[in-house]
């Protein structure tokens, strides 16, 4: 199911690439100052840490304008408590993604994306476990394991929209197919569990999803970008 | 940018926004349970030259590190003795057929979190023969990874 998926997601994600190739008019003639830098933050983040989910944390997302291309950054904390069936598990960390999108929606009058484009992510993290063996042969337990100062890459191939809703405020989102993350093996007996940013550390692919909103200052005028 | 344009971007935007955000939400979950991890060892009994099953009759088989008995006054070609993922080792004692033989097992364990709603899986890997009064060459590995397939891990000639 999973090489199934990959193999759609990388097909559709090659097609648009070529099909940017063939339409790319000459890159000479375009003007690659950027225009505006674009501030947001993810909602399903915050409203998740509002609602007193296990998992509390932020994402900042930041994105800078190259003609049609767009530098883009995401920097997020993640920190993230389960009881268990026997025992607790917690985690807390950083990650950042850096990464390129590409629009699709040049001649857009107001500027508004369709875009696609690749991250790649990296994430330092401590993570803990405690839990409760009950062995009716050699008697119960309580064992703990820590993780200190780990750090696990992936890559992601992305596409979403960014929509421009009044003066300065956008509001997007971004469907992420996350791969390749780092090993899950560890110098000790205990197989990291989970990358913040990524997701459970033993599956070799992952979905995410973002909603956005954003600020977006501008830097100089640009033909339907600057707010009125 | 036109396609975009004809469905009237206002309105597209106003509805289709929220319901992306409700579907990303929606894609989250959590694996399966599975439980493939077991703390029971598998020994099946041979003749002494390997070519037959041997059945058995056990006086009892006792575990270091544990007062309970297994297989007392049973008949038996096939074993299922427990693992301590608590230590590195573990040693049984056979009593059979006014015989007393020793067999100490080594073994490294490796821990998973499945998922919150699983309990800890404790992998046994690596098991070896560290000690064996059956006489040499009468215990083999057969697999060295202990896990819940049906398999036989270890083959005691006797």
């Amino acid at each position: 199911m999973v090489p199934c998926m990959w193999r759609y997601v990388c097909s559709c994600w090659l097609i648009a690439v070529a099909a940017h190739a063939q339409t790319t008019d000459s890159l000479a003639r375009k003007d690659f100052r950027p225009t505006g830098l674009r501030l947001g933050t993810d909602l399903i983040q915050l409203g998740k840490t509002m609602a007193g989910s296990s998992l509390q944390g932020f994402e900042l997302n930041a994105d800078i304008d190259f003609y049609r291309y767009y530098l883009a950054l995401d920097v997020g904390q993640w920190q993230r408590e389960h009881q268990t069936l026997d025992g607790t598990y917690s985690n807390n960390g950083q990650y950042f993604r850096l990464g390129v999108d590409v629009n699709f929606l040049t001649k857009d009058p107001e500027g508004n994306m369709f875009f696609m484009g690749f991250r790649y992510g990296r994430s330092r993290f401590d993570e803990n476990l405690r839990y409760t063996v009950t062995d009716t042969v050699f008697g119960d337990y309580t064992n703990e394991r820590s993780h200190v100062g780990l750090t696990r890459g992936w890559g992601e191939l992305v596409t979403g929209l960014r929509v421009k809703v009044w003066k300065g405020l956008w509001m997007g989102y971004t469907a992420r197919f996350k791969f390749a993350p780092g090993s899950s093996a560890t110098p000790d007996d205990w197989a990291v569990y989970e990358i913040p940013g990524y997701g459970i550390a033993e599956d070799k692919s992952y979905w995410g999803f973002n909603y956005q909103v954003f600020w977006r200052i501008p830097f100089r005028s640009a033909r339907g970008l600057n707010p009125k | 940018m036109t396609g975009v344009r004809s469905l009237g971007i206002k309105t597209w935007r106003l509805f289709w926004f929220p319901c992306l955000a409700v579907l990303g939400v929606q894609c989250f979950s959590y694996p399966d349970c599975v439980q493939d991890a077991t703390s029971q060892v598998t020994l099946a009994l041979k003749t002494a030259n390997g070519s037959a099953v041997r059945e058995v009759t056990f006086t009892r088989i006792t575990v270091a590190g544990s007062a309970e008995t297994f297989y007392a006054n049973q008949k038996v070609s096939s074993l299922q003795l427990p693992l301590n993922a608590n230590t590195r080792e573990v040693s049984y004692t056979f009593e059979y057929e006014g015989l007393v033989k020793n067999l100490t097992l080594s073994y490294t364990t490796e821990l998973q979190l499945i998922s919150p709603e699983c309990p800890v899986q404790t992998y046994f890997l690596d098991l070896a023969v560290v000690s064996s009064s059956f006489g040499d060459g009468q215990v083999l590995i057969l697999n060295p990874v202990v896990l819940n397939n049906g398999a036989v891990h270890v083959e005691i000639r006797l």
